[in-house]
């Protein structure tokens, strides 16, 4: 069983709301649920949507056709019909007028007084949206109870009041379409298995909070605010200081501040708010002090599409702020590795007093995902070396904070502890932190510094190989390809193709014998990038000396879908892999979110 | 007494102003009784950067402008410690500026000292937020032609719960003022009028002792407590164009800080917090 149902309106309309208490639905009945947001940067006025995928089986992505669509208006019906799988259903609200619509022949649709059935139940216009929710699990014959616990939990805190008019206004759109018969699917609960939902933000900051992250600053930017909102929500639940700061540099910098007297402290941001923050990564780097930044990528440059996703930013984390220095850039793959990446950032930023980036995208960060509890009894808290009882200073010296020692990294002394005094410093400094100017001291203490690369490459776990592990075609990814990748090889399996999946979660540093090793028989290697000038192609070749035969690339704002990667292979593979290295894949689907006017609806 | 001193000698210029402030930064904290381990010094870039050189407690020599930023962060990790941030006029009122008045709304207990020579030294003698109007400098050299920045002004209207003044010339004054900012509770800036002897040939030592008077030998009294009464002694200087310039506290008021409002920072500094025994899945009920 493998259902797409789409909920889609007018930005405001709490399409978002419903997509959530959907994920939530289908999960408490033991399925597995993707609840992926498409929007606009606008408040009002542009087109929202929350697709959210069901299945019995494990599911990693989106898909690129619907089922069922819940039009709560005109574009609704529009924006959606030519996406329709067929034998699909649309929904709509019964005002809409879709005489003029070229609907395939092999789309349902069924009219819904949305406003009527609102208004019979005493419901505020913002309540159609909960009609429609009751409509849709309806339409696909699952039982209302769930929706009604669903509810009861989203609204207990405004009242019994808020929550029986909330129920009432779903059961009336849930009894229509019963009523009515009106089908687009049956699916009925498996089990009462208790799997949790989040986004990859969300998973993001519970990470941190399991990783021991006790201080987070940051300034709001799409879309990484999520973990901002997270984090300050649960303040108080877990004993974290967060902070809204002025500006990202004032972000990064109190996180910097807050990591030097031993608390570990991270900042989320986007690619503007991070060029922002450079010139203090550069800091942290030559003070030695540890700091996690969560780079949630968008489209760029400069203000680009705020509200859609890319993969642009790998180049940008690897080499951000002037000098050289060593930085580790993690890239998630899936809420899985959000939460145990993240938790790691931690321990790997404070072993080696380094910063450390998490770089995410918006697909990844603000698409929900139901998945199992985290196993977190194995997880351990390493803090490095942290320097304790201090034998006493000669009057007038300092301690020795970046003390040449053999394995590179020296003992952090923080503030408090007798005896430790130093000088942490964003000069070039001699073993005290005193600024020095020696050319000796200088070349040792860049040697110190990017000699920690060694002891970190032995620290970093291979690229995980999925699929069939000895197949001639090896697909190679990183970060947030992970979901449509894996939904794309079966799709593959079932075209007689056989290919292993290849994903980079540690994207930097590279560790050329690891890469040799996963790509081991690979004949052909294709890399899926969300970006258009194949960046880690590029690093593939650089640290790995190893070049890839084709790479599939998407830079139109939207994800790759698995139906997507699969149709290139396929094409490859028909071709017998010759042809252009450089595959560009852009939607074919024209429909633009930002600006419904310009279809005269 | 704690011992604050170091065996580097300063490297500012011979008759710096600066020499007085770190003396006085030494003197504040050792007789206040502060251990030097307990005792964090944030600064930025600048002369007056190098002041956590010049001090031999926990220090931290930041960014050009950052100093606020991170001693805010210092502080909440840790708010048992004493932290003070320093920093130059070009680095708090001109390049560090948002922090600067984002700061003080938020009244974190910690003390802002500002080396402020109306010149950007280390550049070598460009024009600052607070240089004079008409001042010939690098950038400016038919004169400075901008209002100068009122750092008093600014942080009495701002939100800072401690502003005084005070003049490297007269180092005992300059100590007193240093112990009450580091006493008060909430956010205190002492801006100091501190002359550069190299690049600032308008605003020397005889300037400012021929212009500088102290506001608590005023009769009748200045009141600290008196927003009004502060803010006309704060533009004063500009009324008077620059002829007469009061010194020392311009305002105080008793305000909770930031770390009051934060109860899990109330028994146990965020630093002290146990890592070893924390479990997520008490966020799962909201994700099911």
């Amino acid at each position: 069983m493998d259902f797409v149902l789409k909920i889609a309106g007018q930005a405001g309309a709490g399409v978002m709301t419903v997509g959530r208490a959907m994920v939530k639905c289908f999960t408490r009945g033991g399925y597995h649920a993707i609840g992926y947001p498409e929007y606009p940067s606008l408040i009002r006025g542009g087109h929202n949507t929350g697709q959210v995928r069901i299945s019995d089986k494990p599911i990693n992505s989106p898909l690129q056709t619907q089922n069922l669509v819940i039009a709560l208006n005109k574009d609704a019906v529009f924006y959606h019909m030519d996406t329709m799988a067929s034998g699909g259903l649309i929904i709509y609200d019964e005002l809409v007028d879709i005489g003029k619509f070229r609907i395939r022949d092999d789309v349902r649709m069924a009219p819904l007084p949305l406003s009527k059935l609102t208004q019979e139940v005493g419901g505020t216009e913002q309540m159609k949206n909960t009609v429609a929710l009751g409509a849709a699990l309806a339409a696909v014959d699952y039982p209302f109870e769930i929706l009604q616990g669903i509810l009861r939990d989203e609204f207990k805190r405004k009242g019994e009041d808020v929550v029986s008019k909330n129920v009432g206004a779903a059961k009336a759109g849930y009894d229509y379409v019963k009523g009515k018969g009106i089908m687009a699917a049956s699916i009925k609960p498996l089990s009462d298995k208790r799997s949790i939902i989040l986004t990859g933000n969300e998973a993001i900051a519970l990470g941190a909070i399991q990783g021991g992250m006790k201080f987070f600053a940051a300034y709001p930017m799409t879309p990484a605010s999520s973990i901002l909102h997270y984090l300050i929500e649960n303040e108080r639940k877990f004993d974290l200081v967060v902070k809204q700061t002025e500006d990202e540099i004032a972000a990064i910098n109190y996180a910097i501040g807050a990591s030097y007297a031993g608390v570990r402290s991270m900042t989320g941001t986007s690619g503007g708010g991070f060029s922002l923050m450079c010139e203090a990564l550069g800091m942290a780097a030559m003070s030695e002090t540890p700091v996690v930044v969560a780079l949630v990528q968008r489209i760029g440059p400069s203000t680009g599409f705020p509200t859609w996703t890319e993969q642009a930013d790998l180049r940008f984390a690897l080499h951000a702020s002037q000098g050289e220095f060593l930085r580790v850039v993690l890239a998630p793959g899936d809420v899985r590795e959000c939460f145990s990446l993240t938790a790691e950032a931690f321990n790997l930023a404070e072993r080696y007093q380094i910063p450390v980036l998490v770089l995410s995208d918006k697909h990844l960060s603000e698409t929900l995902f139901s998945t199992e509890k985290f196993e977190t009894r194995k997880m351990r808290i390493d803090r490095g070396k942290i320097a304790k009882d201090l034998p006493e200073l000669a009057p007038m010296t300092r301690w020795k904070r970046y003390e040449l020692t053999a394995d590179r990294i020296s003992p952090r002394a923080l503030p408090g502890t007798p005896s430790g005094v130093h000088v942490c410093s964003s000069y070039e400094h001699d073993e005290t932190g005193f600024s020095s100017e020696s050319f000796q001291m200088r070349a040792k203490q860049v040697d110190k510094r990017a000699g920690k690369l060694a002891a970190l490459l032995e620290d970093i776990p291979k690229p995980a190989v999925y699929g069939d592990k000895k197949a001639e075609i090896a697909i190679i990814g990183w970060g947030s390809v992970k979901l449509p990748a894996l939904d794309a090889l079966p799709l593959l399996e079932k075209m007689g193709i056989k290919a292993r999946f290849v994903h980079f979660s540690y994207v930097y540093p590279l560790d050329p014998k690891a890469v040799k090793s996963a790509l081991r028989g690979a004949k052909t290697t294709v890399i899926v990038e969300n970006n258009s000038t194949a960046q880690f192609e590029g690093m593939l070749r650089e640290y790995a000396g190893r070049e890839a035969d084709f790479t599939i690339l998407k830079y139109d704002g939207r994800p790759f879908f698995p139906e997507q990667i699969a149709a290139e292979i396929k094409k490859l593979s028909d071709a017998g892999f010759k042809g252009q290295k450089t595959i560009r894949v852009v939607e074919t689907d024209e429909m633009e979110y930002y600006n419904p006017q310009k279809y005269g609806l | 007494m704690a011992d604050y001193n170091v065996k580097e000698r300063s490297q500012w210029c011979p008759g710096c102003g600066n020499f007085a402030i770190a003396g006085a930064i030494r003197g504040a904290l050792a007789e206040l009784g502060i251990a030097p381990h307990q005792a964090v010094i944030s600064s930025g870039i600048g002369c007056s950067g190098k002041m956590p050189h010049y001090v031999n407690c926990y220090g931290f020599e930041t960014l050009h402008g950052r100093t606020l930023a991170v001693a805010s962060g210092i502080k909440l990790a840790n708010n048992r410690l004493t932290v003070v941030a320093v920093g130059g006029d070009g680095d708090g009122y001109g390049i560090g500026s948002a922090h600067f008045i984002h700061i003080m709304r938020r009244n974190y207990d910690l003390t802002y000292i500002v080396h402020d020579n109306q010149i950007y030294g280390l550049t070598t003698g460009q024009a600052s937020p607070t240089s004079q109007l008409g001042m010939k400098t690098k950038t400016t050299p038919f004169g400075v032609v901008e209002t100068p920045f009122n750092p008093i002004a600014t942080a009495i209207t701002g939100g800072a719960t401690f502003v005084a003044r005070a003049f490297a010339g007269d180092m005992a004054h300059l100590k007193e003022m240093m112990k009450q900012a580091i006493v008060h509770r909430g956010f205190a800036l002492v801006d100091v009028f501190q002359p550069c002897v190299t690049f600032n040939k308008l605003n020397t030592y005889e300037f400012f002792t021929k212009r500088v008077y102290k506001l608590e030998d005023q009769n009748p009294k200045h009141e600290t407590g008196n927003r009004t009464q502060a803010l006309a002694k704060a533009f004063e200087s500009f009324d008077t164009d620059f002829e007469k310039l009061p010194i020392g506290v311009f305002y105080k008021v008793e305000k909770p800080t930031y770390e009051d409002t934060l109860p899990q920072i109330k028994d146990k500094a965020l630093v002290e917090h146990e890592l070893n025994n924390i479990d997520v899945s008490q966020a799962y009920e909201d994700m099911m």
